[in-house]
């Protein structure tokens, strides 16, 4: 059985599903259940998307690999999970926060949910940065309740 | 992603099936948007029903807070019942109850947002 898979994906939300059918091939052969697979789809959608839509600058040219490196690994009961991308520095749990919604409907935020979801399933997230990539480690019981 | 519709008289219950992701999340909202129109004061009550629903992202949830945000500005009726497992779980952690009504089944929903068309709900 394999317990380690490494993949480079281009940062595009075209890439998306692929990503996607990874996380999910790789957790249902790790015997992960239904809410463990959809957690882990989740926090790398959500990872993903904020790679793409805010981290790499959309006209920056000198940024050579708009690319996206994820490492899954079985560590006995979970998923050990490095997510890593070369935009410019940026710790996506720093702020990660619940948004107010206790104003009125106009001045309700329709961001920043996804950070605060990344930050409540994965276990042990942390952030560094490490030769010129953003790096994001976090975990994924096997058997989520 | 799928969205189905049925009307129980002043009700208009949609049910969404599948996954709500960054992917589809422009067709839910195109699907769900227009509908909201009617979603005031003496128009439509609306309920969607997420029994079906597999997996929602905060894409999604932009939707659904897009949508909330309409509803409430119109002074209408917006609920969202039979959150399943893994969905459920994320609207907690987002606190979501606490923006959008949230209702155990549709007949719920119907009971407490519109009990005329609870009558005609099959």
């Amino acid at each position: 059985m394999v317990t380690t898979q490494s993949r480079r994906f281009e940062a595009d939300l075209e890439f998306l599903s692929r990503l996607r059918r990874f996380a999910e091939d790789f957790s249902t052969a790790a015997g992960a259940n239904q809410q463990s697979r959809n957690a882990l789809v989740l926090i790398l959608e959500e990872l993903f998307t904020n790679t793409v839509e805010h981290g790499y600058p959309a006209s920056s040219e000198q940024i050579a690999q708009k690319a996206v490196w994820i490492s899954l690994a079985i560590q006995s009961d979970r998923i050990a999970v490095d997510y890593e991308d070369a935009a410019p520095a940026h710790d996506p749990l720093a702020n990660a926060k619940l948004p107010d919604y206790s104003g009125s409907a106009e001045t309700w935020p329709v961001g920043g949910l996804g950070t605060l979801l990344v930050k409540s399933l994965a276990s042990d997230a942390r952030y560094e940065r490490a030769a010129g990539r953003n790096r994001i480690r976090f975990a994924i019981p096997l058997k989520l309740p | 992603m799928q969205v189905t519709e049925q009307r129980a008289g002043n009700a208009l219950l949609l049910k969404v099936s599948g996954r709500i992701d960054r992917t589809t999340a422009d067709d839910f909202q195109a699907a769900l948007l227009p509908r909201l129109e009617q979603c005031k004061t003496g128009g439509d009550v609306i309920v969607l029903d997420f029994s079906a629903v597999e997996y929602i992202s905060s894409a999604g949830f932009r939707v659904l807070l897009l949508a909330q945000r309409k509803a409430k500005t119109q002074s209408g009726a917006f609920g969202v019942a039979s959150l399943q497992g893994g969905v459920k779980d994320v609207f907690d952690i987002s606190n979501f109850a606490g923006v959008i009504r949230c209702y155990g089944n549709v007949r719920d929903a119907l009971a407490e947002l519109s009990p005329g068309a609870l009558a005609s709900y099959t």
